[in-house]
């Protein structure tokens, strides 16, 4: 029987992708709360939730065909020790394009006009009426113009923002198609009423917005961070909103999570929080999972799914 | 000699400032020391316009302004204004039609994103210490491919709709004199109900639209659809609607306004957790500000140096 173990707690959980799963005679192990090494024995497959996955683990599971990200991001997946076993790692791009994207949007508007602290006034007996800003119009910097950032900005177009965004692989074609303008960091950083990342985490990106690039930004504007939690300097983030030179923030991603919620920041009004639940819609999860499954019985029957990241293995192994 | 406009609503000092400055020159701006009727009475003895925003002015106040010849909605919906008595006395009744249109359906499409993705409830529950609350992958979802439906077709409706073109939504509308020539996606008024997940409310408060989503037409929306109501309280049954999110017949509720506002802290509406409450903050933004008191301004200067105004903003009997 093969067994599949995941440690991502959304895998299989919509549409009947569990159904499919059984129907295939696979068997689901879940595995949520530690205690991964113990099961890594019988796996055949990892379906590789935020925990990472190291050399270590890749040691203990003898019987392992692949690491399949049930996601996107690939930092916490040693994917050089995969390679060095031959096992394959895959993920899923993509597939949690449009989630990811419309959690950002929700931010925006939501911190446009007081959404959170609005509904907790009214709910607490209130009737606090502030006023907001309008968000077409208004414009968006887009950090990363990979799956996420097109499609974001192509919904923030239709919503009449501006957009404008920094990425140095960018497809010229299609911010021209959508009337994106293309800019570096700093400038994009200084142009922007909301800006939104949608770059990788690990050490290349470690810390990317810190207090000089806050610095940047206009006095009212807005971070949004759906990435990875080291991508933004938190105690920065937290001083530019305490001292006025910041407007508010949307934070999805956490260094560590869940976080510690002692941070200063977490007080904090103009700042809206999200459990990591950028991905988190049925859709989202319908469509990641039904590419982790495709691509378990595309490797279960010899072949080599495209979304393979380090397709050296197979070559090894001709 | 400045014409004396009394606007009927409080507004802190600074914010006066502010209205001053977009109103421009010529117009003696007056406001009421709170929203007590007694204030408004004190303000209106020698008053030559009069702008009515979101507190009611009754019949009886009229008296008390024996001088004013015009009355203003700082908005659309007139039902704030005693508007056949204000006719029967010759008074010109003017509004800003469609003025705030991108304000209001701007609010629509984040208050849909809100409710698809719980924003309040996630912001709290994190928090207060909840990470992620359980089965937040079945509540997550997209608004990408939704079949949204719209009721009334003015200008914050069609606004709406063009918003929804990045979304790949299947967008329809309904309206009560029937199909605009021309226009694709009418439908009779219970099919739109019946085939939309996501309902959007977009019509004046009038008799014909009190009680409109009666406790039938509520439960004719598909299980698990969610409304937008950014138009008036009193055209939908808050009760019926309490309950039907409640057994979770609905999936969830982004409201603006209500029957009653400030809205009674008691309300079944509160304390839901698919429930986003908004304080009557559909038309606050600043960019919203600007304009309508633009509008206001600029009509009751025409209308004092005895110019004609436009038919468009002309509020006629009946």
């Amino acid at each position: 029987m093969v067994t599949v173990l995941t440690t991502s707690p959304t895998f299989a959980r919509a549409g009947d992708l569990a159904a499919q799963i059984e129907h295939r005679g696979w068997r689901l192990v879940r595995c949520l709360d530690g205690g991964l090494d113990q099961h890594l024995g019988q796996a055949d497959f990892l379906v590789a939730g935020l925990p990472a996955v190291t050399d270590a683990s890749l040691a203990k599971a003898p019987h392992l065909r692949g690491v399949l990200k049930h996601g996107v991001g690939l930092d916490s997946i040693d994917i050089p020790a995969a390679t060095a076993r031959r096992i394959p790692v895959l993920n899923t791009p993509g597939a949690n394009a449009i989630a990811v994207a419309e959690l950002a949007l929700a931010a925006i508007f939501a911190l446009s006009r007081h959404v959170t602290t609005a509904h907790a006034s009214i709910v607490a007996g209130g009737w606090e009426r502030k006023i907001g800003r309008e968000v077409q119009g208004a414009v968006l910097g887009i950090i990363g113009l990979g799956n996420i950032g097109r499609v974001l900005a192509v919904k923030a177009r239709a919503l009449g923002m501006r957009v404008v965004a920094s990425d140095p692989n960018a497809d010229a074609v299609f911010a021209g198609e959508h009337q994106i303008a293309l800019a570096m960091l700093d400038e994009v950083l200084a142009q922007a009423d909301f800006v939104s990342l949608h770059v990788f985490g690990g050490k290349d990106n470690a810390a990317l917005i810190g207090a000089r690039e806050l610095a940047l930004m206009h006095p009212d504007a807005c971070l949004l961070n759906l990435a990875r939690g080291e991508i933004v300097d938190l105690d920065a983030l937290n001083a530019a909103l305490q001292a006025g030179r910041l407007g508010g923030a949307a934070i999805d991603a956490y260094t560590v999570e869940p976080p510690d919620r002692g941070h200063p920041i977490f007080a904090r009004p103009d700042v809206i929080f999200s459990p990591h639940s950028g991905a988190d819609t049925a859709g989202s999860l319908l469509r990641m999972g039904q590419m982790v499954i495709d691509d378990i019985a595309a490797l279960l029957g010899g072949g080599q799914p495209l979304r393979v990241v380090n397709p050296d293995v197979f070559a090894a192994s001709a | 000699m400045a014409t004396r406009v009394a606007v009927l609503e409080y507004f802190a000092p600074d914010m006066q400032a502010r209205v001053r400055g977009f109103a421009g020159d010529g117009l003696d701006l007056v406001f009421p020391a709170s929203n007590d009727r007694a204030d408004f009475a004190a303000i209106l003895h020698d008053a030559d316009c009069i702008v009515v925003r979101g507190v009611k002015m009754d019949a009886g106040l009229l008296d008390a302004a024996p001088g004013a010849g015009m009355i203003h909605q700082w908005g659309t919906g007139t039902d704030g204004i005693p508007v056949a008595a204000a006719l029967a006395r010759g008074m010109v009744v003017a509004r800003s039609p469609g003025r705030n249109a991108p304000t209001v359906a701007d609010l629509a499409i984040g208050l849909m994103l809100s409710c698809l993705r719980r924003i309040p409830q996630t912001h709290a529950a994190l928090r207060g210490g909840t990470w992620a609350a359980d089965g937040l992958w079945d509540t997550g979802r997209d608004l990408t491919g939704a079949r949204v439906g719209l009721i009334g077709y003015g200008a914050i409706a069609q606004a709406v709709a063009r918003r929804l073109a990045g979304f790949e939504c299947e967008v329809c509308h309904t309206r009560a004199s029937g199909p605009l020539p021309g226009v694709p996606g009418f439908l009779p008024l219970d099919e739109l109900i019946a085939r939309s997940d996501v309902l959007s409310l977009h019509l004046p408060r009038v008799p014909a639209t009190e009680g409109l989503l009666n406790r039938a037409r509520l439960e004719a929306m598909p299980k698990g659809a969610i409304l937008i109501n950014t138009a008036r309280g009193g055209i939908v049954d808050e009760d019926a609607l309490a309950g039907l999110l409640r057994s979770g017949h609905l999936g969830g509720a982004g409201l603006d306004v209500f029957e009653d506002e400030p809205v009674d802290a008691n309300s079944p509406l509160l304390q839901l957790e698919t429930t986003v409450t908004l304080p009557h903050i559909g038309g606050r933004t600043r960019d919203n500000m600007a304009r309508m008191v633009q509008h206001w301004a600029g009509n009751i200067r025409h209308h004092m140096q005895g110019g004609q105004l436009d038919p468009a903003v002309l509020v006629q009997g009946g």
